[in-house]
């Protein structure tokens, strides 16, 4: 049990050596917390979000079912409407009124709420910009959601390829739009939200939908945007368009 | 800085590793819930905005 090697007295550091020290260690401190920030910034905010973010999904689709009378083969239909949408209606702040499926995205299905707060953001969901038009509406649709962290949901925003299918599902129809273009630009580029996009002052003629993002994936400096146009769009009383045809009961996964 | 504050935690030496664990646990939780959030709200933004 004993031990008999003495113990060497502690050598008495003088001050310079105690500084280097304290400054290494505050070294080591500012490595671990940016680490920690990654862990947390890349996996933490999404694990914690995913079990809120798919009951969220599956309220709304409770709620707003399509066709009821409809089984799991005569579900899907191509009755595609070209009139106007049933309007949604003014949305409170922080409300979710609606889903984004995104086929080229694995299926994912995000809820999209009223207002592009904080709030919104890091729970997971779109938000809609309050002063852009409503979904379906003549003019511009515009929405954000984040890049990286927070569900990550628009991280793949740069694989959206012309003609590509998003859906915005609202308590009545699924409203199907096609994109038509892409622009990075700088975060105060508010041009890009306009009814006509880039076009201050002009009349809008078409149901455009604008997604913002930061840009690059991993940074701040700049905002991926992309524009697509409703082509037509589906009453849940007809069914669930047929462009959703593969997507798996509350949305599919990407693995992020 | 961090062998001044295990020499100054309370106990033999098993219940100072308990006392600096929790210690960890204590910080990285602060970080997770509070530190974090703030400092991605500061830095980060993925809107348009003037």
């Amino acid at each position: 049990m004993e031990r008999s090697r003495p113990k060497p007295p502690r050598k008495k550091s003088s001050p310079g050596r105690v500084l280097v020290g304290v400054f290494g260690e505050l070294l080591i401190t500012l490595g671990l917390f940016l680490m920690l920030f990654i862990v947390w910034q890349l996996w933490w905010t999404s694990f914690q979000l995913e079990g809120s973010v798919r009951s969220e999904i599956n309220q709304f689709q409770e709620n707003f079912p399509p066709s009821q009378t409809a089984t799991a083969e005569t579900q899907f239909t191509d009755i595609q409407r070209t009139d106007d949408p049933p309007p949604v209606g003014d949305i409170p702040e922080n409300e979710i009124f609606g889903l984004l499926h995104v086929p080229r995205w694995n299926y994912r299905v995000m809820p999209i709420a009223q207002g592009t707060n904080h709030y919104v953001l890091d729970n997971g969901w779109a938000g809609h910009y309050p002063e852009t038009q409503q979904a379906g509406e003549i003019g511009n649709f515009a929405i954000a959601a984040h890049r990286r962290t927070y569900m990550n949901n628009f991280r793949r925003i740069d694989t959206l390829e012309d003609g590509d299918p998003i859906v915005v599902e609202t308590a009545e129809a699924y409203l199907v739009y096609k994109v038509t273009g892409r622009e990075i630009v700088d975060p105060s580029a508010v041009r890009v939200v306009l009814p006509v996009p880039n076009e201050p002052g002009v009349e809008p003629t078409k149901r455009i939908m604008t997604m913002t993002t930061c840009h690059p994936e991993f940074g701040n400096s700049e905002r991926f945007i992309v524009w697509s146009e409703m082509q037509y769009w589906v009453s849940k009383s007809d069914g669930i368009p047929i462009v959703l045809k593969d997507e798996p009961a509350g949305g599919g996964h990407d693995g992020t | 800085m961090y062998g001044w504050i295990f020499r100054h935690l309370p106990g033999p030496v098993w219940l100072k590793v308990v006392w600096a664990l929790l210690l960890v646990a204590a910080v990285v939780f602060a970080l997770f819930e509070w530190v974090y959030p703030w400092f991605n709200a500061t830095f980060f933004d993925t809107t348009v905005t003037t």
